[in-house]
């Protein structure tokens, strides 16, 4: 007799009856379809907003700024802390940002800059700011980090070494203080004192939205005088001349710096320079531990998931003991068995994902318009999305599918 | 020959002892003969009928169906076997809850392969011929257990079967459902099929041809007799 040809039309077979299963255990499969759909939603959407995120940084990054030098108290990771005492580390001076400019031939502007460790609300009349930054800065600052003033100017050096009282709004500021009138030559209040403001900046664009638009710059001087307070964020920033390269750059600062600090050959620096470029690596760095979390987060959705549905499939298969003792006796092979259970755990799961990628998308979408950055739609991992919540069907199917698969027809058929 | 069987022993160890549930049994069964199988509860009935339909194996003994000899088969074989060869009918009728009359007729035909229109046509046909044409898109819920013991017996026939078993069919049933499923079988037996039925019911038996009695795994009578009258 010949061997039993493989049939198509048990598909169509299998998958309404999988329908019909879940139609008649309602709760048990609506129960696991939401928490397949509630996991894969999670990775996707934190994968599709991660993935949005970076390639913005990524861009922003390399194509708004012109590369330049950073130098901070710290590293943004300190990798051996007990090497010194780091709150001993001396804070920059505005004789160093003097000095850089002066000896280092790749500098071109050398900018001193303070960040008001609190945030102060800035008024005019009766409007007013939310909290936000004052940066104390040399009047060189908008070449660093490509700043434009879109009314009126930035300040010049006379009105930095004379400490004048005048402020440049960033984009969020000037909308808040003037949505109607001209700024330009108005006095607002900074921690009681009156500032003239003489321009305002355009908005960024950055990644960073509403936030990277909320500060308010003054000359450092005049933030030494009004504002400064023991903790505030004390920088220095440097970009260097066309030709000159960023790592020659930063050895020239790197050594005045050490030499200004009277530091040996041999000792470590006490304190950390970076470039623009370094901010792309420590970008790169830290997608790799996210992306390590998020499969941990889906292996355990995984496991959850799977686990429920061999726990529903184990109750399925013991429930229907009799219908596989009958379906064997009207003809069905072990694997067409085995094929039935598997596209039934399949389906549950394949429906759970549907939901989940849609949910997942419509969350990455709204979340990106409460951060306010592009929603970066990623075919790819909606489809990675699908197929592993199928496969976690197949996978965790297996083993009750197997035990249909393997009963003995005559004992299933007698089955009470 | 239809079926040839010789010396079929279906063994079970029970811890020290052995159940002899077939102990050693022969049959011949030509086509289109009348069957019916007695014997007291535990004399083996089931477990020969599951032999017969090719769902067990006996421990020992040669059973040739069709000419070709079954022991020695592959269990996908087997299961295409009683998809081809084999129509069972349950006491219990054994539909699948879910799914309708229509639905339920149609499985055996699906896992033989065939194309949807032929199905249609086919299951419409055995449902036709118990009588049911009208309920096809019934579930077995709603539907009496006379009519469900009809739609299983469609079930049965709709991939034209060698023989049909039916393992104690009128058992579930009132005497008037169970009267018109004997009377369905004088039918199929009219139309040439091969009837195997078992059953302790002597009012049942009365309508076959042959009776088959067990005893404690053998056969203790073999006789032909004359059915009957109608
Ligand atoms: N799986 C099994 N394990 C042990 N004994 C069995 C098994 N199946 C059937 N038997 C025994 O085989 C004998 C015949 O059973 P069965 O064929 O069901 O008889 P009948 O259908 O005539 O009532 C009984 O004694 C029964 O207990
Ligand atoms: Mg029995």
């Amino acid at each position: 007799m010949p061997a039993p040809i493989r049939r198509n039309s048990l598909w169509d077979e299998n998958i309404a009856q999988a329908v019909e299963v879940m139609r008649a255990h309602r709760m048990r499969s609506a129960l696991l379809i939401v928490g397949v759909a509630i996991g894969i939603a999670t990775v996707l959407m934190m994968v599709t907003v991660l993935s949005g995120l970076s390639k913005k940084i990524y861009q922003d990054m390399a194509s708004a700024n012109r590369p330049y030098i950073y130098a901070q108290k710290f590293d943004f990771v300190v990798e051996d802390e007990g090497a010194e005492n780091l709150w001993l580390r001396p804070d920059f001076t505005r004789e160093d940002a003097a000095v850089i400019a002066s000896t280092c031939p790749s500098v071109d502007a050398s900018v001193f800059m303070i960040e008001s460790q609190g945030t102060y609300v800035v008024r005019y009349g009766a409007e007013k700011t939310p909290p936000t930054t004052v940066l104390g800065c040399s009047y060189r600052l908008p070449e660093l980090f490509s700043l434009s003033v879109d009314r009126g100017r930035f300040f010049t050096e006379s009105e930095e070494r004379f400490r004048e009282r005048v402020v440049v709004l960033a984009a969020g500021p000037a909308k808040d203080l003037f949505p109607q009138l001209n700024p330009i030559g108005r006095f607002v209040l900074i921690n009681g004192a009156k500032y003239e403001v003489i321009g305002t900046m355009a908005p960024r664009k950055s990644i960073f939205g509403a936030w990277s638009d909320n500060f308010v710059c003054v000359p450092h001087p005049t933030f030494g005088k009004d504002l400064h307070t023991e903790n505030d964020w004390i920088t220095l920033g440097a970009t260097v001349r066309d030709g000159a390269s960023l790592q020659q750059g930063v050895e020239e600062v790197t050594r005045a710096l050490r030499v200004r600090r009277g530091l040996r050959p041999g000792q470590p620096n006490n304190f950390s320079i970076e470039t623009s470029e370094s901010f792309l690596t420590l970008v790169k760095k830290v997608t790799v531990p996210i992306g390590i979390v998020l499969t941990i987060i889906a292996s355990i959705g995984l496991v959850v998931g799977g686990i429920g549905v061999m726990n529903v499939m184990l109750i399925s298969v013991t429930e229907r003991t009799r219908e596989i003792g009958v379906r064997r006796a009207i003809g069905a092979a072990r694997a067409d068995i085995m094929r039935q259970f598997l596209i039934e755990a399949a389906t549950l799961t394949g429906v759970g994902g549907v939901i989940g990628v849609t949910l997942g998308t419509a969350l990455a979408i709204g979340v990106s318009k409460l951060i306010r950055f592009p929603f970066v739609f990623s075919p790819g991992w909606t489809v990675v999305a699908l197929v592993f919540s199928i496969l976690v069907g197949v996978g965790f199917g297996l083993y009750p599918a197997r035990r249909a698969s393997d009963m003995d027809p005559v004992a299933a058929l007698r089955h009470e | 020959m239809l079926i040839e069987m010789r010396g079929i022993a279906k063994r079970y160890q029970m811890g020290s002892h052995v159940v002899n549930a077939l102990d050693g049994v022969d049959l011949d069964v030509d086509r289109n003969e009348y069957l019916a199988l007695m014997g007291p509860s535990g004399s083996g009935k089931t477990t020969f009928m599951n032999i017969i339909g090719c769902l067990d194996s006996p421990t020992e003994g040669r059973y040739v169906l069709n000419g070709e000899d079954v022991t020695s088969m592959s269990d996908d074989t087997l299961a295409h076997i009683r998809n081809k060869e084999i129509g069972f009918v349950f006491q219990t009728f054994n539909l699948l809850p879910r799914a309708s009359a229509f639905q339920n007729v149609e499985l055996p035909l699906i896992y033989a392969g065939l194309d949807a229109g032929t199905r249609r046509e086919r299951a419409a046909a055995a449902l036709e011929a118990v009588g049911l044409q009208d309920r096809a898109h019934h579930k077995p819920n709603e539907l009496s257990g006379g009519q469900r013991q009809r739609v299983a017996i469609a079930r049965a026939l709709v991939n034209r079967p060698s023989i049909i078993l039916a393992d104690e069919p009128t058992g579930n049933l009132d005497s008037k459902s169970g009267a018109e499923i004997m009377k369905l079988f004088e039918e199929l037996h009219a139309r040439g099929n091969t009837l195997i039925v078992v059953t302790h019911d002597d009012a049942v038996a009365a309508h076959a041809r042959r009776e088959v009695r067990l005893r404690d795994g053998r056969i203790e009578v073999d006789r032909r007799r004359d059915p009957i009258p109608a």
